[in-house]
Order: C-alpha cells, then structure tokens, then sequence
C-alpha cells in the first residue's frame, strides 16, 4: 500500500448557529488521516457527526456554519506540478472568533457573513468537486436530478474530460455494463424509472467513471435489501483494486465497514474516540480499546449483557466538561477526573496508528 | 351532431370563447406583424385628417364601406387605421413593462430565495427565550434580505396607477417628451409588480435549496449560478415565468391604454388605442366606439386567457 498521504484532517469543528443565541457543536477537533488507495471506514450511532465532517471536507454544508475551523489538507498539484498537501480552510477564521465563557456555556461570536464568500474565492470547489473528491449521497434517488437520464448525468460530469460524444457513448456503455446495468435499456431512463438498488449502482459506475483522488460513499448500502447490498461491497472492492482510490465510507454498520475498511474511526458526539486499523479495532480480542468501541462491538458480536448502550448521548445545546463519554461509561473513574477533564486530542496520526481518547490509555 | 342541452351548455359557452379567442389571436399575430413591418394595409395614415374634396368638409362618422371598414370619428380619422396602427404601439409598450418586469422580478427572486437565510430569521421571531433587545433587534436591523422583503412588501401593496401619476409629475421636469416619459412609466409599471414575481421564485427556489440533487450537483461542482438558472430555474419556474409575464402583459396593454386616454401615454407619430377613446368620446356616444372597444376588449382577454392556459398546463406537468 502507498504510503502517501491523499487527505488529513486536523483539529476539525464545525459549529452551526441555529438560532438567536444558540448553537450547536456538529463536529468538535476530529483528526484522521486517508492515505492513497486506503479504505477509511468511520463508524458511529446516528447523530455523532460522520455526515457533517465529510461535508465539511467538500464545503457544501446544508446551512451556513457559524464557525468552521482547523485543517483540511488534501493532495493538490502545486506550480510545479508536484503534489502537495494544501489546506482547503487556509484564511478561516481564526481571527474573526471570540469565545466567551458565560454559565457554563460557551458562545461563539461568529462573523460568518464572509463565509460564503471565503469559502468560494479559497476552496476552488470546482477543480476539487466532482473531479478530486466524489461523493456518494444515501438516498441514490435524491442524489440524481430528478429531471435528467443517466446518460445526461455521465455527459454532464464527464463533460470537461471527454467532449466527442462517440466516446462519451462508448465510456457510459462500458462503465454501466461493468456494473452489471444493461447500458441500452438503462442510459435513458430517469431516476423515478430506476430501482432503489439500480440507482445506487448509476451512482458507484459515476463515481469510476469520474475517476477521482477519493470517493466519499455516505451510508449507501443502507435501505438496500442483502442482494444488492452484497453487490455495493464487491463493485467497491473492484474499484479499490482497479484503481487505487482512496474511499471513505460512512456507515453505522460495522459488519458492512469490516469487509471493506482498512483503517476505522469511530466516532461519537462529534468526537473521534478510537482510529486504528481495522483488524485491532475489529478484534474483540484486543485490550486496549474505548468503551464506545467496546460496547458496539460488544453488540454486534452480540455477547453486551444489556444488549443496548445504558444512558443518551448528551445534548448538544451544552457542551459538556470532561470526556463526553463519561455519563455513559462502565469504566468510568472519578479518580482519574474524567467528568472535568477532557482526554487529549489525536496526535502525529500519521506515526501513532491507533488512538483513542480515553484517559485509562493516555499518558496523564 | 351533439345537442346542446343544460349539462354541457357551459362547456360549449366554453368552447365557443375559446375558438374566438384563438382566431382573434391568430388575427392580433397577423395584424401586428403587418404593422411592424409597415405593410399598407389600409390606403390612408391614422393622422390623415379626411375630408370631402368638393365641400372641404370634415368626414365625420362616414358610413361603413369599403374604403373606410370601421367608419371615420368625429375629426375624419380613419378608424381601422388607427386600430391597425395601434396594435403596434400598444404591444411594445407593454412588451418594456413586461420584459422589466421579468427581468427584476427574477433577479429579484433568486436573490432573495438562494442568498437568503430564511430559516435563522423564522427561528429566531418564534423563539421568545432568553431573547434581549440587543441580540434580537440588532440582527435584524442589519440584515439586508429582511429589508429587502420589507420594501417589496411595501412597493407591492401601494396603488400603482397613483404611483405612476406621481412619478409623471416628478419626470414632467426632466423629460419633455411624452413617448420617452411612457417608456419610463412602462418600466416602472414592470419594477413595481415585479415583488409578486419575486415571491413565488423565492418560494420554489427556498423549497428545492434544500433538496439532495441540488446539494449532489453543488458536490459534483456546479456553480451556484448553474444550480440556479439551470436546475431551479429552467426546470421548475419556466412555467411561472411564463405565465405571470403573459398576465403582465395584458396588464400593461390596459396601463398603456389608460394613461394614453389620461393624455400621459403614447403622442404624435405613435397611434394608440387611447386616443382613439379619447377622439371618439369626447364627442358624445356613437356606435363606431364598439370597434375599438371590442378590439381592447378581447386583446386584454386573449393575455388573460394565454396566461391561464399556460398556469393550467404547468399545474397539469406538477411544475
């Protein structure tokens, strides 16, 4: 496997406001590392934040963000030609913040108004979009233009790659009989005219076509039925070993992450817990290991005594001191002042292979 | 052949005003293109004063013939001439109210529909905790879309036809000319009704914003401007765009008719339906009025009439 590093993220938090005086703590300081043709898988329960970090690395958040801060570094040429690591937020937005710390909750003073235009004048979204990073929405009926045929979706994504139509033709037949979708019956048909999993399978054939760095695959085999599910994992494998690329996969499926992933992270409320390689995480063998990770494996290798994780996650409205896991923890200590305290963030991912935030595995 | 009985009376009322309708239309399109292009249909000018070469006197009311289809009024104007000469006038003028208001009515719309934040204003109105004058007046003072709304609020609810008389009085100082000054009034016409435009484009563009395709194709790259005008725009608003410009413009024929009779519209060389009015009921009723009358009449009602079929067969395609 290459050693090159296509995508880190450092210190990632986004902060939404959604109303007067509220807001809401999406993504707080999450740290990963994709190298080139690696499988990222991140795990976590609905609401711990996978979807948003992956949108924030793009830039297309549903609402605007109050704050959007740290680094999000991906492999781009330079004037030379040569590749280098860039950061996509470079002038955001450090300066423009100030926190003040009032009862027990913190408030962000944001000046987001320049977001938008910061984000288009920095992020040269469309040199990266669709051409370095694809993604992959969960619902593949709402991702495709409800008004347009499969083919027009390959002619207007391929468009600035390849303009004779002759070869436009050839590559769409190619590509759709590569994923097992008869090309003559399907390149003109609209999305409503498509199954859920034929739609999912349109959406994987453009995302080889395309031929990106990396390929975001947000939740895709959920609301499959087995067989197609069955089929997503083996044309995701055909693309890791045709083309090298770099795919991150959401899902809160561990058993879908364990076929496929070679690095996981797990996340919970916003936070990366746990990042290492699949077989240490997965290995219900392995001592160390955070309690979340614990107890979803726990689960769904189907031995966790309760059967469900005792408590709720906290709410975001507050941000909670200490570890975020800790009201939730078999293995909490008062000793160890985990209630107060946070445990520290990741650090030189790209040396220490796995990490957890836990205190019971950190040094002081 | 099928009896008309009192079940289907009003389908055939129905049908009967629409195949007039769609031959007065097929008339219009001919005549004004004639006009435009200057063909002579008919062997005198609209500004010929006719008159009885052997008694030198005025050819008031001259009876239907062939030389004068319509008749003459009470000044010798050949009333067919000025008909057929007026269409002109009266389309362009109220293609430039049209058109400005299309124009402002859509930018308009998606400015306030697609840069907007409509939600934090609704949240932050409805939520009533811990809510201090600073962070709630303060925000809202600043924000230039809230403003944006107010004076299209504003502007929608006045009464134009005073609007427009008031903005006479006030370019009666700089423009003389009163063919420039209707051009101007036509183009207010348009600006001040673009706000019910503007409402319905924010409208569909606040309720697709948020939906998956639009945010895949912001994914894959699309620019805002062709989320918008492409997918937004040409998809889902064609129709609206159509049908409120139809609508328009048969408003603004009626506007550029009225103003013509309140001597504020179009002057010598142009001919308009107006004057028309205003030759024939300075002096007292005659029946050679129907004819003007009858054409303003269903021109008005062929907008009218386009403009619903045009809504019907957009609301028909979900669009």
């Amino acid at each position: 496997m290459n050693n090159d590093i296509a995508l880190s993220v450092e210190n990632l938090r986004v902060v939404f406001n959604i109303r007067q005086g509220i807001q809401k703590t999406i993504v707080d300081d999450v740290d990963f590392i994709l190298r080139k043709g690696e499988i990222l898988g991140i795990v976590g329960e609905s609401g711990s934040g996978k979807t948003q970090t992956v949108y924030s690395i793009l830039g297309i958040h549903v609402q605007n963000p109050g704050l959007v801060k740290g680094s999000v570094n991906l492999l781009l040429p330079d004037a030379d030609g040569q590749e280098k690591l860039k950061n996509l937020y470079e002038t955001i937005i450090q300066n423009t913040v100030k926190i003040e710390h009032d009862n027990n909750k913190y408030r962000y003073k944001k000046n987001f108004k320049y977001w938008r235009r910061e984000n288009k004048k920095l992020f040269n979204a469309h040199t990266i979009r669709g051409k370095k990073i694809f993604i992959m929405f969960q619902d593949p009926k709402s991702f495709l233009n409800p008004f347009w045929t499969v083919r027009k979706h390959f002619y207007k994504i391929l468009s600035p790659q390849n303009n004779s139509p002759k070869i436009m033709d050839k590559l769409i037949k190619e590509t759709l009989n590569k994923f097992k979708l008869p090309a003559d019956k399907v390149a003109d048909l609209y999305p409503h005219e498509l199954s859920g999993g034929m739609c999912q399978r349109v959406m994987i054939a453009l995302g080889y076509a395309v031929k990106p760095d990396i390929i975001i695959a947000d939740e895709i085999t959920t609301g499959l039925d087995l067989i197609n599910q069955v089929a997503v994992v083996k044309h995701l494998e055909t693309i890791k070993l045709e083309k090298r690329q770099s795919i991150i996969l959401i899902s809160h499926d561990i058993g879908f992450i364990s076929k496929l992933a070679d690095k996981i992270l797990v996340m919970y409320d916003g936070q990366g817990v746990e990042y290492g390689n699949s077989e240490t995480i997965l290995n219900p063998q392995t001592a160390k290991k955070h309690p979340y990770t614990k107890e979803l494996l726990d689960i769904y290798y189907q031995t966790h005594k309760d059967g469900y994780i005792l408590g709720e996650p906290p709410r975001r409205n507050d941000i909670v001191e200490g570890c975020r896991f800790h009201k939730r923890c078999k293995r909490f200590n008062e000793g160890m002042n985990c209630s107060k305290v946070a445990p520290s963030d990741f650090h030189r991912l790209d040396i220490m292979e796995h990490q957890i935030r836990c205190k019971l595995f950190q040094n002081n | 052949m099928k009896w008309i009985t009192q079940d289907n009376i009003e389908t055939f009322v129905y049908d009967c005003f629409r195949w007039m309708i769609m031959i007065y239309a097929l008339l219009y399109i001919i005549l004004l293109i004639c006009s435009i292009v200057e063909v002579p249909l008919t062997k005198y000018s609209p500004t010929d004063n006719l008159y009885n070469e052997n008694t030198r006197e005025v050819l008031s009311f001259s009876p239907i013939s062939q030389e004068h289809p319509m008749g003459t009024d009470f000044y010798g104007y050949d009333i067919f001439s000025q008909i057929y000469y007026g269409i002109k006038t009266n389309f362009i003028f109220s293609l430039i109210g049209a058109l400005v208001f299309l124009i402002v009515g859509t930018l308009l719309g998606v400015r306030l529909g697609y840069y907007s934040d409509k939600n934090k204003e609704f949240f932050s109105f409805i939520n009533g905790r811990n809510v201090t004058i600073k962070r709630y007046f303060l925000p809202k003072i600043t924000n230039i879309h809230m403003w944006e709304r107010i004076a299209s609020d504003i502007i929608n609810s006045f009464p134009l036809i005073l609007l427009l008389l008031l903005a006479t009085i006030f370019l009666d100082t700089w423009i003389p000319s009163t063919n420039k000054k209707l051009i101007i009034l036509m183009a207010l016409f348009g600006l001040f009704s673009s706000p019910r435009l503007a409402s319905m484009i924010m409208g569909k563009i606040q309720t697709l914003r948020s939906e998956e395709f639009i945010l895949s194709a912001k994914a894959l790259g699309l620019s805002n401007r062709q989320i918008i005008w492409k997918h937004i725009i040409w998809y889902e608003c064609r129709y609206v765009l159509l049908f409120q410009t139809t609508y328009i413009m048969g408003q603004a024929s009626i506007l550029e008719i009225t103003l013509t009779y309140l001597n504020l519209g179009a002057q010598f060389p142009w001919v308009s339906w107006g004057s028309i009015l205003v030759n024939m009921g300075s002096t007292g009723f005659h029946i050679y009025i129907l004819f003007p009358i009858i054409f303003i009449t269903l021109t008005i009602y062929m907008f009218m009439r386009f403009a619903e079929e045009i809504k019907v067969y957009g609301e028909k395609r979900n669009l």
